[in-house]
């Protein structure tokens, strides 16, 4: 009995120096540089002891063999891990659709999305302002269009309307909507189109929802955006867990009702 | 050693020469840090047009609109030679001519923010336009288009030559005002030690001297009076005041040389000089020369008896009588410890004799505490009554002697004039 209790003293001895002596840390890639990366960046240095921060997106190989897991926060340095890493673990946010990248079939990539879902977004919207369900209008450029049917197929509230290059255009269909959403398409965020939106739809009486957090100095009405406290706490928990889900849903909360 | 005129010369050439440099020096800073100025200065210019040309047309435009904005741009901006545009795949110049241009503008293609080129044109300060997104979220970096101006280079060139000449005029004026200001510097220094000098070789001069002047200070206060700094006036002053230093030692030491400290009459030594003076002029001349020797009675016994000092005290008592009877003419001499030597110059022996006569009763009427009277005895001899030839002046000497010696054995307080 005295025996297994010394072995087992000695093996918890070099367990808990495996670390060090492994010496591989945790890895975290900045690829946007944006004030939201950097924030959550600085929030999960605060949680982790052990932690490298790469300054550049292109990953080498020797970098990455220091690393585990890699927290990649963009989705430049998402498509340079998905051609360079084939085994290590990946955790990955700040990425608008990874099911367009086919992250979800990536069994060493883990995600968390940084927008919630669409139909997410309008279900809270519905239940936190208490307003009767109606037909919402998501316009999107015809670059986009694809992306946004496969985003916005679940529920049938949503109707898109798609524009060439110039929202104008939409003017006499968006008319007939009594709620509008933001769908983050590049074209319909330019902020020219953007602020002709928002002054159509604020003639129209029209109540505009997005999941986009930093809209709100355009005059949206109704923010569902993720909290960046919850997911840096979500990133460092799945360091050490492993979820079954390979894409896990935006920590969010309302973050705006102005009506 | 370096003169301080010397010193100074080299100093100011060294400091003029600094200036100069520093000012070359200076004017390339400033020229490199005013193109540095100016290039950011057309970046920021190109940069707010092209953001401002690109949200306008962004909510719409057509080549109408363009070609007035970008004409109305060049009007605005001075400096401005060339325009470009690019909007999508249409490609706008102002003026139209710029389209000879077009390799020109080719530089701007693979910029991928605000850059400024140099070239033999001008100065092309390329800014690429990017969409704008309300969202940091939505990361495109989409070229959407480019906006170029080539600027001419006659502005800052223009800018650079006013600014350097105004450095020019401006330093000439400086080194104009600071010359003035050394050169008086130089003058007024230079003539405080012109001065200095002359004072210098004045007094080489007055040491080369026989005789010194008993007030130096009257004659240099001419160069104090010159001296226009302090510092020169103080070292005038401190050599005036060695200088008369000097000269009142001078005449201690000549004085101490001739003269007898006690007696305050003059010393053997002064006879030695007197003599060959005045021998050459009685034998020249011809005219009368007559001595008396003089020695105070008993003068051992008062030495014994009432000590030295009484003794010091006779012998200072018996010159100031002596001196105060005797002619300016005269000389009175201590031959000896209590031997006086008498010479009277054009005087015959009869004259002498009234001459000792006067000193003799004048000391009998000294109380020297004594409880008795001192008195002296005394010899004299004159050329030609006792000599017909004068050629020594010991052949008068050894008779007043003589005849000293004959009052002391006749009883001592009288004059012997013959044998």
């Amino acid at each position: 009995m005295v025996r297994y209790r010394v072995l087992f003293l000695v093996i918890s001895f070099f367990l808990v120096y495996v670390y060090p002596v492994n010496g591989k840390a945790v890895c975290i890639v900045d690829s946007y540089r944006i004030e939201a990366t950097s924030y959550v960046k600085s929030l999960i240095e605060k949680e982790l002891n052990n932690f490298a921060v790469f300054s550049n997106v292109n990953l080498d190989r020797e970098k990455v063999e220091s690393c585990d897991p890699m927290i990649l926060l963009g989705t430049p340095a998402v498509v340079e891990a998905m051609k360079k890493i084939k085994k290590k673990k990946v955790i990955y946010t700040f990425v608008m659709f990874p099911e367009i990248l086919g992250l979800h079939k990536k069994k060493n990539f883990f995600g968390i999305r940084i927008i919630p879902l669409p139909d997410k977004t309008v279900e809270v919207f519905f239940s936190y302002t208490g307003f009767k369900k109606n037909k919402i209008a998501v316009p999107v450029s015809r670059r986009t269009q694809k992306i946004a049917k496969k985003y916005l197929s679940n529920s049938k509230l949503f109707e898109i309307l798609p524009f060439d290059d110039d929202i104008s255009r939409l003017k006499s269909k968006l008319s007939g909507y009594k709620y509008v959403y933001i769908f983050p398409d590049p074209a319909l965020l330019r902020v020219v189109n953007l602020l002709k939106l928002m002054k159509f739809a604020k003639e129209n009486g029209q109540v505009v929802i997005t999941s986009l957090p930093d809209l709100d100095k355009y005059g949206v009405n109704f923010i569902y955006a993720v909290d960046y406290n919850l997911l840096a706490e979500k990133i460092v928990s799945l360091i050490e867990n492993t979820p079954e889900e390979k894409i896990l849903p935006c920590p969010a909360r309302v973050k705006l009702w102005s009506p | 050693m370096e003169s301080i005129r010397k010193f100074l010369i080299k100093h100011i050439v060294l400091l003029f020469v600094l200036a100069v440099g520093s000012v070359i020096i200076l004017s390339f800073v400033s020229v490199t840090n005013l193109n540095s100025l100016y290039e950011r200065h057309l970046r920021y210019i190109t940069t707010l047009a092209g953001k401002n040309l690109h949200y306008v047309f962004s909510i719409y435009y057509n080549d109408v609109l363009v070609s007035q904005s970008l004409k109305t741009l060049k009007e605005e901006i001075e400096s401005a030679e060339l325009i470009y545009l690019k909007l999508g795949p249409r490609e706008y110049f102002y003026p139209e001519n710029g389209r000879n241009y077009q390799g020109l503008f080719k530089l701007c293609k693979e910029v991928s923010s605000e850059e400024v080129f140099h070239t033999e044109e001008g100065i092309l300060v390329c800014y690429p336009l990017y969409g704008e997104f309300a969202s940091q979220f939505i990361t495109e970096n989409r070229k959407e288009g480019l906006f170029a101006v080539l600027y001419s280079k006659k502005t800052i060139d223009s800018i650079i030559i006013q600014w350097l000449f105004q450095n020019i005029v401006l330093f000439i004026i400086f080194a104009l005002l600071g010359g003035f200001l050394f050169f008086d510097m130089l003058v007024r220094i230079n003539g405080n030690f012109n001065t200095l000098n002359s004072m210098i070789a004045y007094i080489e001069n007055l040491l080369k001297r026989e005789k010194l002047p008993s007030d130096p200070k009257s004659a240099m206060k001419q160069f104090l009076d010159r001296f226009s700094f302090k510092e020169f006036g103080h070292a005038g002053r401190l050599i005036v005041k060695l200088i008369s230093r000097v000269i009142k030692l001078t005449e201690e030491l000549q004085r101490q040389a001739i003269k007898d400290f006690l007696t305050n009459l003059y010393n053997r030594n002064y006879l030695n000089q007197f003599v060959t003076k005045i021998l050459g002029i009685v034998q020249r001349q011809k005219f009368p020369l007559s001595i008396a020797m003089l020695d105070i009675d008993d003068f051992k016994l008062v030495n014994d008896e009432f000590g030295h000092l009484k003794g010091d005290e006779v012998l200072k008592s018996w010159g100031k009588v002596i001196l105060s009877s005797i002619r300016s003419s005269d000389i009175a001499v201590r031959y000896g410890g209590e031997e006086v030597l008498l010479i009277f110059p054009n005087t015959k022996k009869e004259a002498v004799s009234y001459i000792v006569d006067r000193i003799k009763k004048k000391f009998s009427e000294i109380d020297f505490g004594i409880g008795k009277k001192i008195t002296f005895s005394a010899g004299v001899a004159g050329f030609p009554e006792d000599i017909p030839e004068l050629k020594s002046l010991d052949d008068l000497i050894e008779i007043a002697d003589r005849r000293l010696y004959i009052a002391k054995r006749s009883g001592k307080n009288r004059i012997v004039l013959e044998d």
